[in-house]
């Protein structure tokens, strides 16, 4: 079951409206906190947990009895809340996506389906050649599949290298966004002042909206 | 003098004892009030399990991370949702002894107050804190808030799970994610599930 907060998330996600995150974590903790004791569903917020008590300068020298059991979306993991399946006996590298029922089958990787800001990518009807018919019905496997536990996978460290480059890339590129905000804002309020907008200029804007992945027509010099 | 002092030190020694077997077993919280013992034993009933956190090898397999971390980023969610390892004393002592108290009159500056305990200290201060504390801006919208000024004019639950399942039923207490067609999407939703 999906929560009404969860969609709301995503909506959120999707067209980059700002959330109180704090607001929704507290509201979740609660309303998990006051579940009964045969609700269903684990307890899942231990990280979390740790996070908020780092920020308290609670360290996690303090915890005791560490939640044991494999921590990530790994590719095992979502294989067995049937998530998806590797494809075919031989292509370890390939996945299959099923939605909509299984009506359509999808091979994955497959980036310029799966890009969620692509509008047409957000429901699949079967007319792209990428996407393809499949009969099986995959019911709701995954639903049921979905609080399975698993071993402690391998690869946990380079997770965490991955993570802290993650971390300090969005760093740095909010530096950098924030810099060329300015830097657009100023040349936006030149040209209200009237002042003559250079070739160079325009060049330097687009340039700068391209890398900010501002949707906007190739620069053709005039 | 001899024995006193040893009957003493057997006293002394069980006493120790007995309490480090009873604050373990109780993951070393110490009851603030019967309702927190009670929650904690509601608790303590329940499977635990570790968060599901986004995976980077899985991510750059299938080749979403780059957009799973876009979205995220969006929410400020990235530093949140770094993998941590979970503890069960500070997950039962947290969750036993949480109250966020939402202020519904009608001022500018509501005061939503939250406490917790953590290592039997308590902590009481306003979401604002709370949010600070965690370096997150206490602002945005909250779809269902009383306030109207804090909810978003331009969101439908309705005409947004339309959209991303092709589905004209929504019922917000049987919406399945399977049919959430977008990988993408369907992924974040599993983190978000356990996490927030």
């Amino acid at each position: 079951m999906m929560r009404t907060d969860e969609l709301f998330m995503l909506w959120a996600m999707l067209y980059n409206h700002p959330v109180n995150i704090c607001y929704y974590l507290l509201d979740y903790l609660v309303s998990l906190a006051k579940k009964k004791p045969n609700d269903k569903g684990d307890i899942v917020v231990g990280g979390i947990i740790t996070f908020i008590a780092r920020k308290f300068g609670v360290g996690e020298g303090s915890g005791m009895n560490k939640i044991e059991g494999s921590i990530y979306l790994s590719l095992d993991t979502l294989a067995s809340m049937f998530f998806l399946k590797p494809h075919g006996y031989t292509h370890n590298f390939q996945f299959e996506w099923k939605v909509n029922n299984a009506n359509c089958l999808i091979i994955l990787p497959n980036p310029d389906i799966t890009n969620p800001e692509v509008v047409e990518n957000l429901l699949y009807v079967g007319s792209n050649p990428q996407v393809h018919n499949d009969g099986y019905d995959g019911g709701d496997e995954e639903e049921e599949g979905a609080h399975l536990h698993h071993e402690q996978e391998a690869g946990g460290n380079y997770n965490d290298e991955r993570w802290t480059w993650i971390q300090t890339e969005v760093q740095r590129i909010g530096t950098e966004q924030q810099r060329q905000g300015v830097e657009i804002s100023k040349l936006s309020n030149d040209v209200q002042r009237g002042n003559h907008m250079t070739e160079e200029n325009n060049q330097m804007l687009w340039n700068m909206m391209q890398h900010r992945n501002f949707q906007c027509p190739p620069y053709r010099p005039q | 003098m001899a024995s006193k002092r040893k009957s003493k030190e057997i006293e002394g020694s069980e006493s120790g004892t007995s309490k480090k077997q009873s604050t373990t077993r109780n993951h070393g919280i110490k009851f603030k009030d019967p309702e927190q013992r009670n929650r904690y034993k509601s608790l303590i009933s329940r499977t635990i399990s570790p968060c599901r956190y986004p995976d980077v090898n899985a991510m750059n397999r299938l080749r979403i991370e780059e957009h799973v971390i876009r979205l995220l980023n969006r929410l400020a969610l990235v530093e949140m949702l770094k993998p941590m390892k979970g503890f069960e004393n500070f997950t039962y002592e947290f969750l036993s002894s949480i109250s966020f108290t939402k202020d519904r009159s009608k001022t500018n500056k509501p005061d939503h107050r939250v406490t917790f305990r953590l290592l039997n200290v308590d902590y009481e201060m306003s979401l604002e804190a709370f949010c600070s504390k965690l370096g997150l801006a206490n602002a945005g919208y909250i779809h269902d808030s009383w306030d109207q000024t804090l909810r978003p004019a331009d969101y439908d639950p309705v005409v947004f799970w339309k959209s991303i399942t092709g589905l004209n039923q929504y019922n917000s207490c049987s919406n399945k994610a399977s049919n959430i067609h977008n990988l993408v999407l369907r992924y974040l939703q599993r983190v978000v599930t356990c996490t927030i």
